[in-house]
């Protein structure tokens, strides 16, 4: 997979190749429009994380030209919590998601997930992960060929923990993904706990185990 | 009481008071011309009957026969030969009836002495004048025909006063009533030709300038700190992430990372909202399409009652299906949000939530220990009332915001133990419906 990641903040793009790189993926970096350009006229992305202020321009101009040049790279902005006209001009051009500044890498890895299975599947959004079947648009998951009874939370702790897998999971950005901005309320780390113990027993009872590991005092982590 | 009203009932007071005061003034003066004239006219009768008396020339019996023939052909004559010297004359005012049997009169008497050919008579001389009480009737008739002629003046006057000159006050008073920091649009009263307004609305126009100089400059030192702020988060946030991967992370220190991502977390969460605020303010979601309110509740709701049901405490929901809201969706989500959270945050383990969604009212009511929170301090940025239970404080300053840029009401009431929220709102037809009329000249 190749991620190209449009950041002129330096140390938050090499932040993002570094969660981002691993065997299977491969992530490249452009710092300014025109950097920006000459990279998606050369090599087709899985994936483009782009930001909106650039030094030399907005972002918007490299989805514009992909968008000219007829190109389906997957394409995500990352930008200013304030800029909600960027936002809404980048969407409709045609970027396919938008994550606003800070956020958790986790949920960065579940965007990217989202957008590159289309993109490889033809729009059968199909996830699979140590036996597991997740159907991205369906919003189900399955184990061998039987579907698991999972309440709509539980599935999406297991998305969020196949989309980020080998990487340790926060159980804080675990929270705040299932609460929201709520997430800094007493007892949202405990609704963290007991979606995650059930979660855990069902893929227990459908004899798919060992998969998820609690990590002490931090959270957990998917390994495939 | 209007100012103009009030100087109205003044004046007329004072119009009534000297009117009043005219009257006696006017018979006093009415009365003193009319008996110097009368008195003057008696005089001048007697010197008249002296004259007459010396021109006929008569003595003795004869002259005695032409003063009782000249008492009969004047009424009220009376001459009364006597011995000794003439006397002064002495002018006073009598009442007795003018015919026998009539009711009494009032006349004014001149008593004195008349001298002809050699012999002195005491004399009476009568004139009928008009009694008091009539005069004063009279006059009281003219006064108060005036009287009302003057105070329906004023108040036609005043009306037409209070429409023409008091116009552009008023019209100043509607524009400043309509002023609002946050729309930032500078006060233009309307121009008037009388100084005093003048004076007023330069006044007002100065002050005016000034706060939303002053609220400006806030604001965008809010922005471009809130903005300042999101790349340093965003690192950090970032370098968290990249520290729980580190291979042989002891407990202790997975512990502290953990720790330190709660705190960027919450860090965000605060910048996050600050930049919410100073884009409410800059009214950057404008109410586009009306919102579901039913579906975001119900679904806002469920969520909390999720997380509720850890603490023990029950939710209770009843909301009314198919509810709108004229509110941006992002907004609408966090006036919902934070009213919810903050019934959750403020709650006691074992406690209640109850939701009620009506048309017009939204109501989060919540069990709680704490005793009732002052309402003018409740709704202020970083206010918290509850050290146990910390939100940052910005949750409820938000929510009511947002109720007031859209025309709602955010009010707080505290109950037999309850706390509760009610955000008073209209119907987005109704709000189309008043915008239609604010537009009409």
């Amino acid at each position: 997979m190749k991620l190209l990641i449009v950041e002129d903040e330096a140390e938050l793009a090499a932040d993002i190749a570094r969660y981002f790189s691993d065997a299977n993926t491969l992530c490249e970096r452009a710092a300014t429009v025109a950097e920006a350009l000459e990279r998606v006229q050369l090599y087709p992305y899985d994936c483009i994380l782009l930001d909106i202020t650039l030094p030399d321009g907005s972002g918007l101009e490299v989805l514009r030209e992909l968008k000219r040049l007829g190109r389906t790279d997957g394409v995500i902005i990352l930008s200013a919590r304030d800029s909600v006209d960027d936002r809404i001009e980048g969407i409709r051009i045609g970027a396919d998601d938008y994550l606003p500044k800070p956020f958790h890498l986790a949920e960065l890895a579940v965007r990217i997930l989202a957008i590159t299975r289309r993109n490889q599947f033809q729009g059968r959004n199909v996830v699979e992960a140590g036996g597991l079947t997740l159907d991205l648009l369906a919003h189900t998951a399955s184990h061998g060929g039987r579907p698991l009874p999972l309440t709509p939370t539980e599935y999406r702790l297991l998305h969020y923990l196949v989309a980020s897998a080998g990487k340790v999971l926060s159980k804080t950005a675990l929270a705040e993904y299932i609460v929201g901005d709520r997430a800094d309320l007493l007892g949202s780390f405990d609704l963290v706990y007991a979606h995650m113990k059930n979660l855990k027993r069902k893929l227990a009872e459908a004899g798919c185990t060992d998969h998820i590991r609690t990590i002490y005092a931090t959270g957990y982590k998917f390994e495939a | 009481m209007r100012l103009l009203d009030r100087s109205l009932r003044r004046l007329s007071l004072y119009a009534v008071a000297v009117l009043l005061l005219s009257v006696p003034g006017y018979y006093l003066m009415v009365r003193s011309l009319w008996m110097g004239s009368v008195d003057e006219g008696l005089t001048d009768r007697r010197d008249a009957l002296e004259e007459g008396l010396a021109r006929t020339g008569l003595t003795g019996d004869t002259l005695l026969q032409a003063a009782r023939l000249a008492e009969r052909l004047q009424p009220g004559l009376v001459l009364t030969p006597i011995a000794g010297p003439a006397r002064p004359d002495s002018i006073y005012t009598a009442l007795h009836p003018d015919e026998p049997g009539g009711g009494d009169e009032q006349f004014r008497c001149l008593a004195g002495t008349v001298q002809a050919n050699g012999t002195t008579w005491a004399v009476v001389l009568e004139e009928e004048v008009e009694e008091t009480d009539e005069v004063v009737g009279a006059l009281v008739t003219v006064t108060a025909a005036f009287l009302a002629v003057l105070l329906v003046g004023f108040v036609l006057l005043n009306k037409r006063l209070g429409r023409r000159v008091w116009r552009p006050f008023e019209d100043t008073l509607a524009r400043l009533r309509a002023f609002d920091l946050s729309a930032q649009r500078p006060l233009v009263p309307a121009a008037s030709d009388v100084a005093e307004l003048n004076e007023l609305n330069t006044t007002l126009v100065r002050l005016a300038d000034r706060a939303l100089a002053t609220y400006r400059e806030q604001k965008e030192f809010t922005e471009n700190a809130a903005h300042e702020m999101q790349t340093p988060l965003a690192l950090l946030q970032s370098r968290m992430d990249l520290l729980l991967q580190s291979p042989g992370l002891t407990e202790e220190q997975a512990e502290l990372v953990e720790g330190a991502k709660r705190t960027v977390d919450r860090l965000a969460h605060l910048h996050q909202d600050l930049l919410l605020l100073s884009r409410i303010e800059n009214g950057q979601w404008p109410a586009e399409a009306p919102i579901d309110l039913s579906a975001l509740v119900a679904r806002s709701a469920d969520a909390l009652a999720e997380q509720a049901a850890l603490q023990g405490i029950i939710v209770e929901q009843h909301v009314r299906p198919g509810i709108q809201l004229a509110v941006h969706a992002t907004l609408a989500a966090s006036l919902v949000g934070n009213l919810l959270s903050n019934a959750l945050r403020h709650n006691r383990p074992g406690g209640r939530i109850r939701i009620d969604l009506e048309p017009g009212t939204l109501v989060v009511a919540n069990t709680g220990d704490t005793p009732p929170l002052d309402p003018a301090l409740l709704f202020q940025r970083f206010r918290t009332f509850d050290a146990r239970h910390k939100g940052h404080g910005l949750g409820l300053s938000i929510a009511k915001r947002i109720a007031d840029l859209h025309g709602a009401r955010l009010a707080y009431a505290h109950r037999e133990g309850w706390h509760s929220f009610t955000l008073s709102f209209r119907s987005p037809s109704e709000s189309l419906q008043e915008a239609r009329l604010a537009l009409r000249p």
